[in-house]
């Protein structure tokens, strides 16, 4: 009896303890995703209330467009072209904030330096990205470079307001403490300068993210021979709707997994030493 | 080495701004602070004593006249500790703490020890590896008091450093500041207070000075002949006090 009585209360907590959490877990995980998953019912009951109304080959039902969408991307024909797009967005990324860092900082600590390029930042944001790419397709025709130029050229402006805006958070009674302490130039800017610009750059990214992906389109259309900007082109050639929101639909999921598996991780290390900033 | 600090014919003027007039805080203002003593600067609000600190800092430039110190002023270590701890929110406490130190010691076991070391005289040992804004206010002072004693200042300034916290927590604080003021392990910083407290003026300082006027001038230099270690509620601190209030009040 005493033994039975031994047994059963010292397996009561660990279940209790294993099972509170998963369900909590799972709650959480319930509630974050159900606004979700309650958008994407929504949208699709809409599209085909639609297609149903329109009874047109221009407006295709959504059993048309998922079996167009599974094909390309179970084939990983879609991935494949996916891929080059994000190779060629990233590294005009890379180009741009190569660029944006210094021209941020400058601009945020020197007068002259926000006068003088207030200009061409104003000159960036007003271009629209279709410009960009006409003039990279005529300038490098095709090339890598075409996309790289284009993208760097679009997401820039976006860029420099951010590293400039991160710089100027910095308050001035840190600049006085570093002062003060003499804190040497490589600690400061590893140890403050960075982490204070890294949360900027990170939603300045995911800005430059979303333009990148609109100019990179272009230019693909233009000017290059695969690539997800190719293939909407190659759909739009022949009239396939189903096709060209297929290829829509994969880029955006795709770009939902670098948000969910990039920039949101990103941003929580960036605000880890926030109160509420792991929420 | 602690050091004296001379503060020779200076002048500060303030250039108009806003729709402010020019205005001059200092004027041919001189005085000597001996190597080794905590003077406490006090006087009604925008009086200059934190322009008076300031310069000392070098976080600004007197229009005129100098502040000597007795090695090159490159060369002097030279600690604040601000009303606000001005910490940086993305270090933990050790790393806040160790950041200052990284130009006065390469070797990082060493860094690390006096940073524990440090830690455990401000009470804070567990929160070595916490964020600043996990902390209390009075818990960010006690970093900030600890960073400043890290670098084995020569000088030590102290900007109005308990005001922005409640009376009790500002107590502990006073007797942690001068608990690490009297320890004898390391070298004794000389030192500059600002503060509107003038029991807190004659708890800490060797000597206050009284200060008034546009542009300020020394209205009393009061010597506290108190024994260390003192005690908060001691009496003596109170006929200090009062001196110091009729020296404010004549003012």
């Amino acid at each position: 009896m005493n033994v039975k009585n031994l047994t059963l209360d010292s397996a009561r907590p660990v279940t209790a303890a294993t099972a509170v959490p998963i369900i909590r877990r799972l709650r959480g995980t319930w509630r974050r995703m159900a606004p979700q998953a309650l958008f994407f019912a929504v949208l699709m009951a809409a599209w085909e209330i639609m297609a149903i109304q329109a009874d047109s080959p221009l407006v295709p039902g959504s059993a048309a467009i998922a079996r167009e969408f599974a094909g390309i991307t179970l084939s990983g024909f879609a991935p494949a072209e996916i891929g080059i797009t994000f190779v060629r967005m990233s590294l005009g990324f890379l180009l741009a904030l190569a660029v944006a860092l210094p021209i941020g900082i400058l601009t945020a600590v020197s007068r002259f330096a926000e006068r003088f390029f207030e200009p061409g930042i104003i000159l960036g944001l007003t271009v629209p990205g279709l410009v960009w790419a006409l003039l990279c397709v005529i300038w490098f025709g095709v090339s890598l470079a075409s996309p790289v130029v284009a993208v760097a050229l679009g997401v820039l402006p976006a860029l420099i307001i951010s590293v400039n805006q991160g710089v100027r958070s910095l308050a001035h009674e840190l600049v006085e403490m570093q002062r003060v302490f003499r804190l040497p130039t490589h600690i400061v800017l590893r140890r403050i300068w960075l982490p204070v610009l890294y949360s900027f750059i990170i939603s300045g990214c995911r800005i430059g993210f979303s333009i990148a992906w609109k100019v990179i389109v272009l230019v693909e259309i233009f000017g290059m021979s695969d690539g997800v900007g190719y293939q909407l082109n190659a759909q739009f050639s022949t009239q396939n709707v189903e096709g060209v929101i297929a290829w829509t639909l994969s880029f955006w999921a795709a770009m939902l997994l670098v948000e969910h598996g990039v920039f949101q991780p990103l941003e929580r290390h960036a605000n880890r030493w926030k109160k509420g900033g792991q929420a | 080495m602690s050091s004296t600090i001379r503060i020779q014919s200076i002048d500060k003027q303030f250039p108009a701004r806003g729709g402010d007039p020019e205005r001059m805080v200092l004027k041919a203002f001189d005085f000597r602070i001996r190597s080794g003593e905590l003077v406490a600067l006090v006087g009604p609000s925008g009086c200059g004593k934190s322009t008076l600190l300031n310069l000392i800092a070098g976080l600004d430039k007197p229009t005129r006249g100098a502040i000597m110190f007795d090695q090159p002023v490159d060369s002097i270590n030279l600690s604040v500790v601000f009303q606000q701890p001005r910490l940086l929110d993305w270090l933990s406490v050790q790393e806040n703490i160790g950041i200052v130190l990284s130009r006065h010691e390469p070797d990082p076991d060493r860094r690390r020890a006096t940073v524990r070391t440090l830690l455990e005289q401000v009470e804070l040992p567990e929160h070595a590896q916490a964020y600043p804004q996990f902390l209390s206010g009075g818990q960010r002072q006690r970093v900030s008091i600890a960073r400043a004693f890290a670098v084995n200042p020569d000088v030590l300034l102290l900007d109005e450093p308990f005001s922005a916290l409640d009376e009790l927590t500002a107590r502990r604080l006073r007797m942690l500041l001068q608990s690490l003021w009297l320890d004898e392990t390391r070298r004794r910083p000389t030192g500059v207070l600002v503060t509107h407290n003038m029991l807190e003026a004659a708890f800490l300082a060797d000597r206050v000075i009284v200060m008034g006027g546009t542009p300020v001038e020394i209205r009393a230099v009061i010597d506290v002949a108190i024994e260390r270690p003192r005690h908060p509620d001691d009496p003596e601190l109170f006929a200090i006090h009062r001196r110091l209030m009729e020296a404010l009040q004549d003012g």
